[in-house]
């Protein structure tokens, strides 16, 4: 299947499910969503039943996201993070492609670092897409 | 595979690139690629002799009924995409420019999400080929056969009286 990315020499190439799992692990994530921006799912790590509500919950941050950013006149929006009481994330990345952003978002666990497993996860999937 | 029209094979096989393209990227189980008054162009994946002409046919028919209903809610452009969710098949379909439809058929375990975007994909580059398959063949309305109304008639009759 062409959906995978050759990465570094001996490593297999990888799925859309696969980079989620990776960076889940690679930051110790609870879970993680592949979104389109208008809410559609497109790849959920762990895999779990409401990765569709996930997926359209994502989309509503995205949009007041997008509203925010035109309505104070700020640069393209490259993350929204919610942190909670407990000292957990919520972290999404904006993923701009040819035609629509896409939102990759990760719950992180108090404590943890996130920003570079995100990255990398990024860097992949624009792999992907643009292959 | 070109099944019904007359396309030059240039054309032909930017198709079946494309075709092929997001039926990898998007894990569908097959894709057909038909006019706007539902003769088959071309199909990626299995399917029995005589279904993709029916599926074509009948996807046809949606289209219509829903460039009309898109009208009638006072939608300016009625070249939209829509999905039926099935327990274990998907379709998506696609007016492309109201020359094309796009009909993918899908697993419904494959993420939605994954198919609108790499299908949005395979529409954006499928457009300029419209443009020039009107070019060869005209615009929709004037090329459609006699015989294949007669054709699809049989073939739906058979389908239907199947069931």
């Amino acid at each position: 299947m062409t959906d995978k990315v050759p990465l570094e020499r001996g490593k297999a190439p990888l799925t859309f499910d696969e980079i989620l799992q990776e960076m889940n692990a690679d930051g110790g994530f609870i879970r993680s969503v592949l979104a389109t921006s208008d809410g559609f799912s497109i790849a959920s790590a762990p895999t779990s039943p409401d990765h569709e509500l996930a997926s359209a919950m994502i989309a509503l941050l995205q949009q007041v996201s997008a509203e925010t950013q035109d309505n104070l006149g700020l640069a393209p929006v490259d993350e929204v993070t919610i942190r909670t009481e407990e000292h957990s994330y919520l972290v999404c990345r904006t993923i701009p492609t040819g035609g629509e952003n896409l939102s990759l978002c990760a719950i992180v666990p108090p404590g943890r670092a996130y920003r570079r497993a995100t990255n990398r996860a990024v860097r992949k999937i624009h792999q992907i897409i643009e292959e | 595979m070109n099944q019904g029209l007359h396309v030059p094979e240039e054309l032909l096989n930017q198709i079946e690139y494309i075709l092929t393209h997001l039926a990898e990227k998007a894990h569908t189980d097959s894709i057909v690629l038909a006019d706007i008054s539902g003769q088959v162009i071309s199909i990626n994946g299995i399917m029995d002799e005589g279904t993709p002409d029916v599926v074509a046919a009948l996807a046809a028919g949606d289209v219509a009924a829903m460039a009309e209903l898109s009208k009638r809610i006072g939608e300016s452009d009625p070249h939209g995409s829509f999905f039926h969710e099935g327990e274990s098949k998907s379709i998506y379909l696609h007016n492309i420019a109201g020359s094309f439809i796009l009909i993918v058929i899908y697993r419904a375990e494959t993420p939605i999400g994954l198919v609108r975007l790499f299908a949005k994909r395979a529409v954006e580059q499928l457009i300029p080929i419209t443009e020039e398959f009107e070019k060869i063949v005209g615009p929709p309305s004037s090329y459609t056969p006699d015989g294949f109304s007669k054709g699809i008639t049989q073939e739906l009759n058979d389908t239907f009286l199947e069931d």
